[in-house]
């Protein structure tokens, strides 16, 4: 009987290899179109165990920190979402807005992020301090990169501290709190970028760029990441319109990294050390590395 | 920031250490800072420290006011800010709430676990197509989404079945035990009391594939008693029907074939409509004969135990239906499934349950609880929840679904979690034990300045060890408000820094709910708080058990 036991196993176990690799085609006989929106996917049971543990890891640092949860619907007034994500606004999943019974009509969209829901949760609770996390899925309309993961509706997992208190102690915890996160789901090295908005503000004033192009140019220095400097440059010169010597300005500035002895070398720039801004972002940033250490 | 005086103590600890402020509080409050607003301008103080207070002031003044419109049950935008409220029939849940939440579903996957099932989850939308036609009536009130120049035509999840079929037929499953948590989406006019949102959970639990005559369907009854007798609700019933037995019923009265789905959902309504109301639906809306309503009316009206299945067997004009011969027997076997089972004595028998949606094809069931069961004869304000879960089999939807028209039988039930939420949040109320909902175990304090430093490593060194730690977010907090914080949050235990005892390699601990102090040597901290965190939570759980018996 263990024999055949076996044997058994091991067939029904090819048989399930060779359904996975089935799944993927799209089943279209009869014009019957069986299939899941574009973007999206299921979770099969052992993708929902391999869920379980993470939220489980993440969730269980979130609690040793005090952080309390909430949830917030997955659909919000239309209005409170226009205006928030700039350009990305286009990604937003619109719902019909037929009209009620009683004449009621709401404008209404998928939740872009959980941020905006956060903010209109406090708001609306009249709520001046919070500390909190929120596990939910989202909702952007974009081209899904499967390769790289990403989709149309997907997890985000978020925390954050609502309040006025002393500068850089919420920042250093919700850093500590994703080292933590990050040692514990043991998924190899890794590293901590950290900038300032302000001291980048700072950097494209000293390199002549005008204001009003400031959150533009961001997103294009943001690319760095995955694209190389002639290409970036070549945006910021030919699609952004600046010219090549400020280029070259922030050229230098951007490929700037290190430590914390970074921040006295900008201390001591020439250019910087006389910017309001850039001051102000480099205290912050000092008393940052200063608690991150001690934590 | 600025540090001002004393008198503020209790608004610059209840911001900054996040408390919720009630309706007493505000007012004293109020007073206080109004006060403060009062003395900075007599005594000429920097115009930024009095524009601060003034602001203050203001914002607890709003505060107030919506802390009344909240409480007098309007809804909360004030100011005639529109933005600031939850879509329609839709809400957020709160700490607390998420607290009750997520005891429940433990409770439940427990269960749905100790049975061998496994979980997926699917996405929130699907295609437009695929929830066409399977809803009967209810279709009209699927959420869809604007068609914003993509291929496809999308709708958000009506329920978690027909999703699953999909699952199983795109994956080629033919038989699965799962269980699946998910929000899903129906246009309807809530209904706050009876706990109807158009946004809410489903807790379900299926069985798909062949197997023999109603073993899983028992099962799957035995599931729903499990969870609502572990959950604490009260009294129930089960009340169970066969689909086919009805259509026999319908047949026999002489309804015509194309009325079966509408005179259904009529008679789905007795549970929460008088007679006379749906008889009148019928005739009038749904175009019946009257003597055909009433002969329904003769039949849907019984109800009773197994004994019931042989009493109809006598009726000559209901066996002439082959269907009626099939369902009753079926619903034999699943009595005596369910004997061995031990929970016929929940489970009634009744003619009048027709469930609403169209897709089932043989036994339906629900399940209502007794102190909250409408009672036609009380008035609209009554609190009735309704059913508390429900199910059926349904053998025909992954056919109806799949291309390759296989064909996979499935049994499942649904346990409406939004109701069950509703009544434990009742219960807590009731019971006025105040539950924390920040698990926070041990708080770092210091009584004087400059000690923010030694907090944060000390923090760090905690973590470290697995402990819950908070500390205030402030450089030089006020001990009074640290204590306060921990009061409030029940938190057990308190570390309290200060130079000296730094010095002399001490650490203090304060136990909260006690107030007693002990020095512990610095480097025997981590297994001394263990040791009193034990000691603190076997107190509590003999001092609640005490009051329990009392």
């Amino acid at each position: 009987i263990n024999d055949t036991l076996t044997k058994l196993l091991s067939s029904q176990q090819e048989e399930s290899n060779r359904q996975s690799i089935r799944k993927s085609e799209n089943v279209t006989i009869n014009d019957k179109i069986l299939k899941i929106p574009r973007g999206t996917r299921d979770y099969h049971p052992r993708q929902m165990k391999i869920r379980e543990e993470v939220f489980c890891t993440i969730i269980d640092c979130f609690k040793q920190h005090g952080a309390d949860t909430i949830d917030t619907p997955v659909f919000e007034l239309t209005t409170l979402l226009r205006e928030k994500y700039g350009e990305n606004a286009k990604l937003i999943y619109e719902l019909q807005d037929p009209i009620d019974d009683d004449g009621n009509n709401e404008k209404l969209a998928l939740r872009y992020d959980l941020t905006v829901p956060f903010a209109r949760y406090i708001s609306q609770n009249k709520i001046s301090a919070m500390k909190r996390y929120q596990i939910g899925k989202v909702y952007r309309r974009d081209n899904p990169k499967m390769t790289r993961g990403r989709y149309r509706e997907f997890y985000q997992c978020d925390f954050d501290i609502a309040g006025c208190y002393d500068p850089m102690i919420p920042d250093a915890e919700c850093i500590k709190i994703i080292v933590e996160i990050l040692d514990k789901l043991a998924l190899g090295q890794y590293k901590i970028y950290i900038n300032h908005r302000k001291l980048l503000d700072a950097m494209f004033t000293v390199c002549g760029v005008p204001d009003k192009l400031f959150r533009s140019l961001s997103s294009t220095v943001d690319k760095l990441d995955k694209l190389p400097w002639d290409v970036v440059r070549n945006e910021l010169i030919n699609e952004k319109g600046l010219s090549p010597e400020v280029v070259d300005r922030i050229s230098r500035y951007v490929h700037m990294h290190g430590n914390v002895n970074l921040i006295d070398q900008l201390r001591n720039d020439p250019q910087l050390s006389s910017n309001k801004l850039a001051i102000q972002a480099l205290n912050d940033l000092d008393l940052l590395f200063r608690y991150l250490t001690l934590f | 920031m600025a540090t001002n005086s004393v008198s503020t103590t209790n608004l610059e600890s209840a911001i900054s250490t996040g408390l919720s402020i009630t309706d007493n509080d505000l007012n004293d409050l109020i007073k206080i800072q109004g006060d403060l607003v009062r003395k900075l301008k007599a005594e000429k103080a920097p115009a930024e420290q009095i524009k601060e207070a003034v602001a203050k002031l203001v914002s607890l003044k709003q505060e107030l006011a919506a802390h009344h419109l909240a409480v007098n049950g309007e809804a909360t935008t004030t100011g005639g800010n529109k933005l600031l409220q939850c879509p329609r029939g839709t809400r957020d849940y709160h700490p607390g709430q998420m607290k009750i939440r997520e005891e429940v579903f433990r409770i439940i996957t427990d269960i749905f676990k100790q049975h061998g099932a496994e979980t997926i989850d699917t996405p929130v939308m699907e295609l437009t197509s695929l929830l066409t036609e399977k809803y009967g009536e209810d279709s009209k009130l699927i959420y869809e989404l604007k068609d914003q120049g993509g291929a496809e035509q999308l709708a958000l999840r009506y329920d978690l079945t027909v999703p699953f079929a999909r699952y199983l037929a795109e994956n080629g499953i033919s038989s699965m035990k799962r269980y699946h948590i998910g929000k899903v989406y129906r246009r309807d006019n809530p209904k706050m009391t009876r706990g109807r949102y158009r946004e809410f959970y489903q807790c379900d639990f299926d069985i798909a594939g062949d197997f023999d005559v109603m073993v899983a369907d028992a099962e799957c009854i035995k599931i729903v008693v499990e969870i609502l007798d572990k959950l604490n609700l009260g009294q129930y019933q089960i009340f169970v029907n066969h689909r086919k037995l009805l259509d026999a019923v319908f047949a026999v009265c002489g309804v015509p074939d194309s009325h079966f789905r509408p005179i259904s959902s009529a008679v789905d309504k007795l549970d929460k409509t008088p007679w006379p109301v749906v008889r009148n639906e019928m005739i009038n809306e749904k175009g019946l004969a009257p003597e055909i309503a009433d002969k329904i009316w003769s039949y849907v009206q019984m109800h009773g135990n197994a004994d019931l299945i042989n009493k109809l067997r006598t009726d000559a004009q209901l066996m002439s239906q082959k269907i009626a011969t099939g369902a009753l027997n079926d619903l034999e076997t699943l009595f005596r499934y369910l004997s061995l089972y031990g929970v016929m004595d929940k489970i009634t028998f009744d003619l009048k349950l027709a469930r609403g949606l169209d897709y089932y094809t043989g036994v339906i069931f629900e399940a209502v609880l007794t102190k909250y069961q409408y009672d036609p004869q009380l008035g609209e304000d009554q609190v009735a929840v309704g059913s508390v879960a429900g199910g059926g089999r349904y053998d025909e939807l992954v056919h109806k679904i799949d291309p390759r028209q296989r064909r996979v039988p499935c049994i499942g039930a649904s346990i409406g979690v939004e109701r069950i939420f509703a009544i434990k949040e009742h219960q807590m109320a009731e019971s006025k034990i105040q539950t924390k909902t920040v698990e926070t175990e041990i708080y770092v304090a210091s009584a004087q300045k400059n000690l923010i430093e030694e907090r944060m490593k000390l923090c760090g060194y905690l973590w470290a060890n697995g402990f819950k730690v908070e500390m205030a977010l402030k450089r030089n907090p006020k001990i009074l408000d640290q204590l306060q914080y921990c009061e409030k949050n029940q938190v057990e235990l308190c570390v309290i820094v200060g130079s000296s005892e730094l010095e002399a390699g001490i650490v203090k601990i304060r136990v909260v709910n006690t107030r007693e102090e002990f020095e512990i040597p610095r480097d025997q901290l981590a297994e001394q708080l263990r040791v009193y965190l034990n000691k603190v939570r076997q107190q509590l759980k003999e001092s609640s058990s005490k009051t329990n018996s009392n």
